[in-house]
């Protein structure tokens, strides 16, 4: 299972560039692939093929949507975020609950009792 | 009783002993032209491997259906005749399968296309393809990030370039993957993937012949044909470096 920080930061969820990548575009951004290039690589070291594999992973996990834009400098895509940055967290949050209850049944659901009575 | 009985019945025929035997010899005769010619072009080596496949599957379906339509006709061993031609219809569905299966796999992709019909890229591949005297190939964005770029020659003249490789490279290094796309067209690379899959899949003989070689050779020749129209190697040096990267980060 993977570890939940629910802080706001989600290391054990995507790595740094993915982290880096989806910061450009919450809230509700729509970019292409080289704009997030161009404002990425001033702090830090990155290839633009490398920006394009996260986007891509991103896209697969289903955590950004794209579409395929024409325009005067021809045909790109156009990567914007599925969830703003709470809906995100929320379903990371509903994804690792049903987790654990799909694996530990009613013993999840009485600890989650447990927990939520002590708040 | 069974297979061996009709086999031996069938082969009391004298003429389908001979339609039979020649069939099986001429099969045989291709597939060592095919494995030891090494000089043969690649419309040879096309010829020959077809011509192998087809006189092999030949004989069994010329058996199955003479067989199968007998025992059928006259009424009698209806189970018998029934799974003859039963394997009669696999075999030639097979076949079918595989001459068709571009056909599908062409559509698919073009679904998932957008056809760029205007534009520099559009305008290059026009005046590359009266370059080297071919019509001048369909040119589709294919829907997917990730960066290939393959062409079609059999049913429709095309090259597909997927939009992550389009993003990826810079004009000239997508020049120099154009080049090499239509260095293959205009040698029908595509059949000679497409005859080694066939071969492989329809004659037990298939492992031991390879196209490996004739395909590299392929791939260096459309290298080779991008190279001298660009004058320099460095664009498709620095495209397929870009690739590597793209690959290497997955």
């Amino acid at each position: 299972m993977k570890k939940l920080k629910v802080n706001g930061e989600f290391e054990s969820i995507l790595s740094p560039l993915e982290q880096d990548v989806l910061k450009m575009l919450w809230p509700n951004k729509k970019m292409k692939v080289r704009e997030i290039y161009t404002l990425l690589k001033p702090n830090r070291k990155v290839a633009l093929s490398s920006v394009a594999v996260i986007l891509d992973r991103l896209h697969e996990k289903k955590v950004v949507e794209r579409d395929m834009q024409t325009g005067r400098g021809g045909i790109r895509y156009i990567y914007f975020p599925k969830k703003n940055k709470s809906e995100f967290e929320k379903s990371v949050i509903e994804d690792a609950v049903n987790t654990l209850i799909s694996k530990f049944g009613p013993t999840a659901v009485s600890y989650f009792h447990e927990r939520f009575k002590k708040n | 009783m069974g297979i061996i009985f009709d086999i031996r019945a069938f082969m009391y025929n004298p003429t389908n002993v001979y339609i039979t035997i020649g069939a099986i010899s001429l099969s045989l005769l291709f597939f060592l032209f095919l494995k030891f010619n090494t000089h043969a072009s690649n419309k040879q080596k096309l010829f020959l491997t077809y011509g192998h496949i087809f006189s092999l599957i030949f004989p069994i379906v010329y058996f199955m259906y003479s067989t199968g339509c007998r025992m059928l006709f006259s009424g009698c061993h209806t189970v018998q005749a029934i799974t003859y031609i039963s394997f009669m219809a696999i075999i030639s569905g097979l076949v079918t399968a595989i001459l068709v299966a571009p056909f599908f796999l062409f559509n698919n992709f073009r679904k998932k296309s957008m056809e760029i019909r205007k534009g520099n890229i559009a305008a290059f591949v026009a005046r590359q393809a009266r370059k080297l005297k071919i019509k001048k190939p369909s040119i589709y964005i294919l829907d997917s990030a990730k960066p290939v770029a393959f062409s079609f020659t059999h049913i429709k003249k095309t090259i597909f370039i997927s939009l992550g490789m389009y993003e990826l490279l810079s004009k000239k290094e997508l020049e120099s993957v154009i080049l090499h796309e239509l260095a293959h067209i205009k040698r029908n690379s595509a059949s000679l993937k497409l005859s080694e899959f066939a071969l492989k899949i329809l004659s037990p003989l298939g492992k031991f012949a390879s196209f490996g070689r004739a395909i590299d050779t392929e791939e260096m020749t459309a290298d080779n044909y991008a190279i001298s129209v660009q004058g320099t190697a460095r664009h498709l040096k620095s495209a397929q470096r870009k690739l590597e990267e793209f690959h290497s980060c997955i």
